[in-house]
């Protein structure tokens, strides 16, 4: 498997925040369900990075939307994942539960 | 502030912002974000707010947005820094530098390699610390400097003024040869001719400011109007807020009891009423009605006015080309160039001439843009003073490089040894590269804070500089300071980058395992920097000097009155109740005598013109003397004085008689000319006893019966006019506005009361400002001629410092490079003076060679200043010597240190260390 393939703690909770988020999934949003779900506070240049590194490796995609009150007039970029990105994080998934198999105990339930 | 008004973020940063995210839909989303963040964050606030505005303080709630302000600055510059360091490195460097780099085939945002530099670049940079903060505030303060008089220039002489296509305005004038060269006010029947006649204008205006007393308002106030002709707003551009601009109607006599008030009028006097049209005011006692309010920030023709009535001429001045009054600006037509428009007006003022003989002889027209025609005589010393701004910022990147050099060449060894090993050009360029962007970028950085405490400074340094109020720091200044730091980064950088290029790896081997570490090339780079610093240096000492010696001279001239003690206020008549005439003189009578009176008032008098605040040109003839044709009407300075003005104001008598009580209206005209007038006039006989008669007026011949002293009218630096004074109850247009001047050492305070006093029991409702020193307005003409000056003095400190420095630096550098060869020679039996000689000829080498260059420079410079001195020649000798003295002096000490090192050197110690 290719290294890009490979997603950093940082971008999987990304993606999934951009996953739960539906159709309101752009970057202030992004930051607010880290900070809510994961406890995650991330900064806005390290999120715009993730963001613009995802995007390049296609893994996810953005629409713009019409600009709103409030923002100065200013668009919001709309984030989407792939089926790659999506491929890409069920991985992860498996490779988590494979790895955490059997340690419950130090883990917990 | 209430929560139903949108707050917006802080307009710098998310200017500064916008321009380092990438351009397009994808920043704007980013700066989208941070908007509604900051939005979010005031809703929350106002919640607070509302609270505190409950508990009847506003101060919570202004804390609370300050905090979310702060919020969005810091988001800003943490985001912003963020992408321009993938900008400016990634774009710039690397897909110009490195086409074929291994980062290229992967996504926009891979680059590694260049953050690994930038890390690498950090630490180092983190590890020399002195090193660091002095690079860094090096270079801070010479972009925060270039920065800050840019803003000045940009302000001041760039930025369009505020009106709709502004480029299309013009000024006109009334000139005339040779004392109105620059020009005039416009006469009233000029401005009518010109209107019918010229072709080129969409549209032409006039306008004269004025005064009025506002009455039936609470206390009856002085208020600063203008009255402009129908039109003139439309022309400019600017909407009323409420209501509309004059109509031609309007512009008649008759009709003309309408006014336009300012929107700070509006606030104070009209309690920001919406319905405040159709209200009338009661202005000089005659009912105005108000037809519009001006939106905020409406500065024609000045700031600070409060209101505007039309110009409404009467029939008798539309034909009078004698009284030049009126200013006029016009609209060229699309296409029409100034100079087009000036052929034609000149045209028109050929006709004129022709048609009205005698009151036009030797008129012209003098066109100029509306921008260049405010700004007009400030233009050199700002842009001199950016051009030494711009000299502090080079010797400030000369320094850094000098500084850069060093490090490299401390490099030299690893550099060799990774060359050796097959290490790529490109790639050992490139850390020296990016430490020295990142030295530019927190330069250019810091340089911005330094640039936001001068711009503050300069409306104190420059009062009365027009615009300057309007200076801050926007786009264009962010462009600037960002520009400077990446042209000092190239400027900086690339020399040690090319030196570590153009190394050869076993020169840099050899070398290492001599215990030296720098070849002769580098040193020579080197000398070179310093000699063009100290060369620069030079230039900046010598304008200084010149500035600083022509200030000098200015001062010590002798202004020709004593303005210690003496006092001034202004006495405006309302027109409604006084006409000019025996009724006005006998106010300002009886006004001068119950001043007179005040304990501790030596003397007083009115006038109507005053040295530093007013001035009246009128023609003069001599008696029994040929008529000079009517373009050669000598001029003078004419005054209206009341007989205690000379005592009040300090004139010596030197011949012949003073006013006294009197050279009344109806006693034998009498006038006081000045030594100057006496000298250039009446050269070989008493002009005591001749006659002259002032054109004001009808033709009568009055008496010279005294010679007082010269006075300097309109500043320290304008001398040797003629002038006359005639008692002002003689002359023949009296005027409703005259200074009162009086001398005394008592309280102004007090003095002011007792003044106000005195003149409200002639007339109740005549407002009287306080007294102002007359001391102060010569004071204040001097120091607007000294912001210049000592700004200029203080860069070229900088400079010197900054060029010592970097003597200090290479000749420190030299002598710790050649401490083996001063072993050698002194155990060689090398005397101690050798030494010294040796090393002090080096660096005195280096000085005044840089010494010649700067005065080869300066030569053509300074001449360009010629137009901002007083008393002394750009090639002025003292000037000349002392600023090489200086700077070799400076240069002297510099060396000094190193010298010292040099002579300490223990041949044992150095010897063995081999």
């Amino acid at each position: 498997m290719p290294k890009g393939k490979h997603l950093g703690e940082l971008e999987q909770m990304v993606l999934l925040a951009i996953l739960r988020l539906e159709d309101e999934a752009y970057g202030l949003n992004v930051m607010r369900e880290l900070k809510e779900r994961a406890k995650r506070e991330v900064s806005r240049g390290a999120l715009y990075a993730v963001l613009d590194r995802l995007e390049g490796k296609g893994i996810v995609v953005s629409r713009f939307g019409d600009p709103t009150p409030g923002r100065g007039g200013k668009p919001r970029r709309y984030m989407s994942v792939t089926p790659l990105g999506v491929e890409a994080l069920q991985r992860a998934r498996m490779a988590w539960h494979s790895l955490s198999e059997g340690l419950g105990e130090i883990l917990g339930r | 502030m209430n929560s139903g008004k949108e707050h917006k973020p802080p307009r710098l940063a998310s200017a500064l912002l916008a321009r380092c995210v990438p351009p397009g839909p994808g920043g704007e989303a980013i700066l989208g974000d941070l908007q509604e963040g900051f939005t979010e964050l005031v809703k929350e606030t106002d919640g607070v707010e509302e609270k505190v505005r409950d508990s009847g303080s506003d101060a919570g709630g202004r804390a609370v947005l300050r905090k979310a302000r702060f919020w969005y600055w810091g988001q800003a510059l943490a985001l912003g820094s963020r992408f321009l360091l993938r900008r400016v490195l990634h774009v710039r460097l690397y897909r110009r530098l490195a086409p074929s780099s291994p980062h290229d085939g992967r996504s926009r945002m891979g680059f590694i390699g260049l953050s690994i530099d930038v890390k690498f670049g950090l630490r180092s940079l983190l590890r020399d610390r002195g090193f660091t903060a002095i690079a860094m505030l090096t270079l801070a303060l010479g972009i925060g400097a270039t920065t800050a008089i840019f803003s000045a220039v940009n302000a001041v002489l760039l930025r369009p003024l505020p009106y709709h296509e502004s480029h299309r305005l013009v000024s006109i004038r009334d000139i005339k040869s040779p004392q109105y060269l620059f020009g005039i006010q416009v006469a009233m029947g000029h401005f009518v001719e010109w209107r019918e006649r010229a072709r080129s204008f969409d549209h032409m205006a006039a306008y004269v400011s004025r005064r009025y007393t506002l009455t039936g308002r609470g206390e009856p106030r002085r208020l600063s109007a203008t009255n402009v002709s129908a039109g003139l707003f439309t022309m400019l551009g600017i909407q009323p807020t409420l209501g509309r601009d004059f109509t031609p109607a309007e512009d008649q006599p008759g009709g003309d009891d309408v006014v336009l008030v300012s929107h700070g009028l509006w606030q104070r006097q009209l309690g920001e009423d919406s319905d405040a049209l159709g209200q009338t005011l009661m202005l000089d006692g005659r009912p105005h009605t108000i037809v519009g309010v001006l939106p905020p920030g409406v500065d024609f023709p000045e700031s600070d006015v409060d209101l505007w009535t039309p110009l409404a001429l009467t029939p008798e001045q539309r034909q009078a080309h004698g009284n030049h009054l009126l200013w006029v600006v016009a609209r060229l037509k699309p296409g029409v160039t100034t100079a087009q428009a000036q052929t034609e007006m000149d045209g028109v003022a050929q006709q004129l001439e022709a048609e009205f003989p005698g009151v036009n002889t030797g008129w012209g027209v003098r066109i100029e843009g509306l921008l260049e025609s405010r700004v007009g005589g400030r233009k050199v010393g700002l842009w001199m003073l950016f051009a030494a701004v711009g000299f502090v910022l080079l010797i400030a990147c000369a320094n850094v490089a000098n500084m850069l050099l060093v490090r490299a060449s401390d490099r030299g060894r690893e550099l060799a040894v990774r060359a050796a090993m097959g290490a790529r050009p490109i790639q050992l360029l490139r850390p020296a590269f990016t430490e020295s962007a990142l030295l530019g970028m927190g330069g250019g950085l810091l340089g911005l804070a330094v640039a936001g405490a001068g711009v503050k400074a300069l409306p104190i340094l420059f009062p009365g500089l027009p615009r300057i109020q309007e200076v801050g720091l926007d786009g264009a200044t962010l462009a600037v300071a960002l520009s400077s730091g990446v042209l000092a980064t190239l400027l900086f950088g690339t020399m040690p980058a090319a030196q570590a290029l153009r190394a050869d790896p076993t020169d840099g081997l050899k070398e290492a395992t001599r215990g030296s570490s720098s070849g002769p090339g580098r040193l020579k780079l080197r000398r070179l920097l310093v000699v063009a610093e100290v060369a620069l240096a030079l230039v900046l000492l010598t304008g200084s000097g010149l500035m600083v010696r022509s200030l000098r001279m200015l001062q010590e001239v002798d202004p020709g009155f004593k303005s210690e003690n003496a006092w001034v206020t202004q006495l405006e008549l309302p027109e409604a109740s006084y006409a000019p005439g025996p009724q006005t003189a006998d106010f300002f009578r009886h006004v001068t005598q119950g001043v007179a009176q005040i304990p501790g008032v030596e003397a007083v008098g009115v006038a109507f013109t005053l040295p530093f605040i007013r001035d009246q040109h009128l023609g003069f003839v001599i008696e029994g003397r040929p008529m000079p044709r009517p373009d050669q009407i000598p001029t003078v300075l004419y005054y209206a004085v009341s007989h205690g003005y000379f005592r009040a104001i300090g004139l010596p008598l030197i011949r012949g008689r003073s006013f006294t009580e009197a050279d009344r209206e109806d006693a034998p005209g009498v006038v006081i000319i000045n030594q100057t007038m006496a000298r250039r006039f009446f050269p070989d006989q008493d002009p005591i006893g001749q006659r002259i008669h002032v054109s004001n007026g009808p033709g009568n011949f009055r008496e010279i019966i005294g010679v007082v002293g010269d006075v300097r009218q309109n500043g320290l630096d304008d001398g040797g006019r003629q002038q006359v004074y005639e008692p002002f109850s003689q002359q023949v247009y009296q005027d409703l506005d005259m200074w009162l001047v009086l001398r005394s050492e008592s309280d102004p305070i007090a003095l002011s009361a007792a003044v106000r006093e005195r003149a409200q029991e002639l007339e109740g409702d005549l407002p009287v400002a306080d007294l102002t020193s007359l001391s102060e307005k010569v004071d204040g003409w001097v120091s607007i001629r000294r912001a210049p000056g000592d700004l200029l003095t203080f860069f070229a400190a900088v400079a010197l410092f900054l060029a010592a420095l970097g003597i200090y630096g290479t000749m420190a550098y030299s002598v710790a490079r050649r401490t083996r060869e001063v072993g050698i020679r002194m155990a060689l039996g090398a005397d101690r003076s050798d030494v010294v000689k040796l090393v002090f000829r080096e660096g005195m080498i280096l000085t005044t060679t840089g010494v010649v260059v700067g005065q080869v420079m300066a030569f053509p410079l300074t001449r360009l200043m010629g137009g901002m001195l007083f008393g002394v020649t750009p090639a002025d000798p003292a000037t000349l010597v002392l600023s090489p003295l200086i700077l070799v002096t400076a240069a002297a000490l510099a060396i000094l240190i190193p010298l010292r090192r040099a002579t300490r050197v223990d041949p044992n110690v150095t010897l063995r260390s081999e």
